[in-house]
């Protein structure tokens, strides 16, 4: 495992946010606004993954992601973040507030539905491709001439 | 066996068969009759026999591929569509679903999704985009691809237009190849769609195209498989020019002969075809062949297995020749052209296996001896050449007996009919470029004033390389038949797509034996038996000059020149088609937005690379093992790369075990951030 040198909350919570393009006095703002809503952050985890945690448990409420993993709708909403200057439009509210804001929401779905189609499961049978084997063919006309020859 | 319902007179596709049939068995018999009295007298019979049953074999490939080719000629003179399909009115809506499926092995990303953009786009022009949805079927097993193909396909889903979906998956097992991962493709999603148009990573298909055969399938219901010819294109050295042009001028009369006598028991050559999903997955299941590779286990050349098998399953399979706009590339060397037939050669030799299975239909049988024999056919060559240097080597060592000592009134005279094997020489030789002619003047009667310009010459220029290539790919083939009758296992190494020349030194290693026996034989046939020499030499002089014909025809400088003088034009090079001008914008826009990083380290420092990967591992799983020594490699290497700033120099198997290790990447792209490095 990748060892993260030790370092102060806000430290990694800047590095957190700047990951999804935060900056400047955007940044500073955002981690003392983080850190505040972080608040009954306890040391027991790692403080990243509670930062993952917050964003994933509103998405959750949604059916449209019921079957996906945490970490994989942890990765969704840092795409939509990122690709859509989350920073800008949205700030820190994905972490702060209760719910995600409906546009987002909007989006992550959107991302989603365009990753793969939901699943229809068939069943693809392996078909018999039997041989005929002459070797198989010899020895049932040998056993037909032998049973005739008895009868 | 069921029969397909198709509204065609059952005598009618006899009498077909029948007429290039019988003329093939006559053509045989008739030239066997000759060849009887051509042979020395003076041989053993075992040695008589060995000749005569080489012939049979040989002339008997070129008598089919003749008489087919005749037919398919008149067909095209007539202009007369394949009969039994009905041809819906071309402004037809759609009312059903296709899945345009694009399978892949550690191929360009940018060029497939281009060309993938390319079909969408002309898809959503033609009204009909809605009906078809684009996947990429990744079997790409390079980790620095793998991450590509990620950002590559989340960019071109941007560029997709409005209301179409380009989806992507990759597994992270390949297992059973192409054929697997259709399978797959089937297993997960094919019940959400009525047809499939299955590609191969160079494969473009013209919307209009498309949509014909979507809409030809609609219409047909007991249709399972339609195959589009596919046409050579967009290669630009020598060889890979003369496999367009030669595509162009020959391949038409080749496809029309073949749809003349299979009609609805075609075959499907593996992509630029449609296949109607609920047929692939009740009867193309592919089992895993009993016994050892290379003739058991998974079956490599699935595409003729699956054309069988759909055919056994009471549904028709045609080859069209009348659908235009089916593109691929060539190889753009002989020797890329010969490693892809090493790996085809070990697909068809497999066919042996499964030749004479229960229940194929008799036409899928012959499919699969035509495949067999496609690569077969070089070896028995090479044997009768052989044999015929080695009875005219052993008459100069033991020299004809004359008076034997039996009692006789007349001397033993070895007769040799000098005349009749002229005459056979003559006719195999007519048998073999007279096709080439027949595609010649359809060309030239169906084509622009443009396109006649430099044909002619281009077709003997063709008929001189080839003829030079031809002893050549005689000696590959037969290298590949024994290596797979010895079971080496080719593997499954993707194809050369660029236009890339081969070096002096590559094709001295790669033909060097090919002008070693061409120097032996010409020495061995100049000393013992001068009458063979002139016979001989377009045999040796191709193997003697194959390290400078090989070099050459790589050229794209060349193949350029040879354009510039007329030679070898088709009429894509005159005049582009949009679909492949649109495919390489694509590919430039695509290949503009490539990340300067690859694999892992992209994924570490890129935050959207980052979260795309985490977000693809779900449906990329579930991880394949890997032992604990390349995980704990992978991960002192990372952290190293991380604390030390030593270069990420990882291994395939190294890469591959951290992009599955989702906590790794994640915590590396935060100690990259909090060491100030991004």
């Amino acid at each position: 495992m990748v060892a993260v040198k030790v370092q102060s909350l806000k430290d990694i919570i800047r590095a957190y946010l700047q990951n999804l393009g935060f900056s400047g006095q955007k940044l500073e703002a955002a981690v003392e606004d983080v850190a505040a809503c972080a608040g009954d952050y306890s040391d027991g985890g790692s403080i990243v993954d509670f930062l993952d945690a917050l964003p994933v448990s509103h998405m959750r409420r949604q059916r449209k992601f019921a079957g996906m993993p945490d970490y994989q709708i942890a990765a969704l909403f840092k795409l939509v973040f990122i690709e859509n200057d989350g920073a800008g439009r949205w700030g820190t509210l994905p972490w702060c507030q209760k719910e995600l804001p409906t546009e987002m929401l909007a989006l992550t779905e959107r991302y989603a539905a365009d990753m793969l189609p939901a699943y229809k499961a068939s069943r693809m049978e392996a078909q018999p491709i039997e041989s005929l084997r002459p070797v198989r063919w010899f020895t049932r006309l040998f056993r037909r001439r032998k049973h005739h020859e008895a009868a | 066996m069921k029969q397909p319902e198709i509204n065609l007179n059952p005598q009618r596709i006899y009498n077909r068969r029948l007429k290039v049939f019988g003329l093939t068995i006559v053509s045989i018999v008739l030239a066997t009759l000759k060849w009887t009295t051509v042979i020395p007298t003076d041989i053993t019979l075992l040695t008589r026999s060995l000749m005569i049953g080489l012939f049979v074999l040989t002339f008997g490939w070129i008598a089919l591929f003749f008489w087919s080719s005749v037919f398919g000629f008149f067909k095209l003179l007539k202009r007369s569509k394949v009969p039994g399909v009905v041809w819906s009115a071309p402004e037809r809506r759609l009312s059903t679903r296709t899945a345009v499926l694009m399978p892949v092995y550690n191929e360009s990303p940018q060029s497939t999704a281009a060309n993938l953009l390319a079909m969408a786009d002309e898809l959503a022009a033609s009204g009909q985009g809605k009906a078809f949805d684009f996947f990429i079927l990744s079997d790409t097993t390079n980790p620095k691809i793998w991450v590509e193909e990620e950002m590559n396909w989340h960019e071109a889903q941007k560029l997709m237009p409005e209301g179409m979906k380009l989806y992507y998956r990759r597994r992270p097992r390949n297992e059973a190849r192409k054929s697997g991962n259709i399978e797959d493709f089937c297993n997960k999603w094919g019940a959400g769609y009525d047809f499939m148009v299955v590609l191969d990573a160079d494969s473009l298909i013209e919307a209009k195209t498309v949509v014909t055969m979507a809409q030809l399938m609609e219409v047909n219901p007991q249709t399972g498989i339609i195959q589009a010819p596919p046409q050579c294109v967009n290669k630009h050295t020598l060889f890979a020019r003369m496999q367009q042009f030669a595509g162009k001028v020959y391949g038409p009369i080749v496809s029309a002969g073949l749809a003349y006598w299979q009609v609805s028991d075609s075959n499907y050559w593996g992509h630029n075809a449609i296949i109607r999903v609920k047929a692939f997955i009740e009867c193309c299941g592919l089992p895993v062949l009993k016994g050892r590779a290379p003739f058991g286990g998974h079956i490599l050349s699935h595409d003729f297995v699956e054309a069988a098998l759909i055919r056994r399953g009471g549904w028709a399979a045609w080859l069209l020749p009348e659908l235009k706009g089916s593109y691929e590339e060539c190889p753009p060397t002989m020797i890329d052209y010969a490693m892809r037939d090493r790996r085809w050669c070990q697909g068809e030799m497999q066919h042996i296996k499964i030749l004479v299975a229960r229940d194929f239909h008799p036409v899928s049988r012959l499919h699969f001896t035509i495949g067999v024999m496609s690569y077969l056919s070089s070896p028995l060559w090479m044997g009768l050449l052989l044999t015929g240097i080695m009875i005219a080597l052993g008459r100069d060592i033991f020299p004809p007996v004359y008076f034997s000592e039996a009692r006789s009134l007349f001397p033993n005279w070895p007769v040799f009919d000098k005349i009749g094997t002229i005459m056979l020489f003559v006719i195999s030789m007519l048998m073999l470029f007279l096709p080439k002619f027949l595609g010649l003047i359809v060309y030239l009667l169906q084509g622009g004033a443009e396109l006649r310009k430099g044909a002619v010459k281009s077709v003997f220029a063709e008929i001189v390389i080839s003829t030079l290539m031809a002893p050549v790919m005689m000696l590959f083939q037969s290298k590949f038949v024994l290596d797979v009758f010895l079971g080496r296992d080719a593997g499954w190494k993707t194809q050369n797509r660029d236009d890339t020349s081969t070096s002096w030194r590559y094709a001295c290693q790669r033909h060097g034996w090919h002008t070693f026996f061409g120097v032996l034989t010409l020495a061995v046939v100049w000393r013992y038996t001068p009458e063979l020499f002139w016979w001989m030499l377009p045999i040796t002089l191709g193997l003697i000059l194959s390290i400078p014909v090989s070099v050459l025809t790589s050229r794209e400088s060349l193949g350029l020149w040879f354009q510039k003088h007329h030679l070898f034009v088709i009429p894509e090079e005159l005049r582009e088609p949009a679909i492949i001008g649109k495919a390489r914008k694509y590919r430039q826009k695509l290949e503009s937005l490539r990340p300067s990083q690859l694999g892992v380290e992209l994924v570490v420092c890129d935050g959207q690379a980052n979260a795309l990967h985490l977000l693809m591992l779900a449906v990329n799983g579930p991880a394949p093992q890997s032992d604990a020594v390349t995980t704990a490699a992978a991960q002192i290497k990372l952290e190293n790369y991380i604390n030390h700033k030593m270069p990420l120099d990882l291994s395939r198997d190294e890469e591959v075990s951290l992009l599955y290790d989702r906590d790794a990447l994640n915590q590396a792209h935060l100690a990259l951030r909090l060491e100030g490095r991004l």
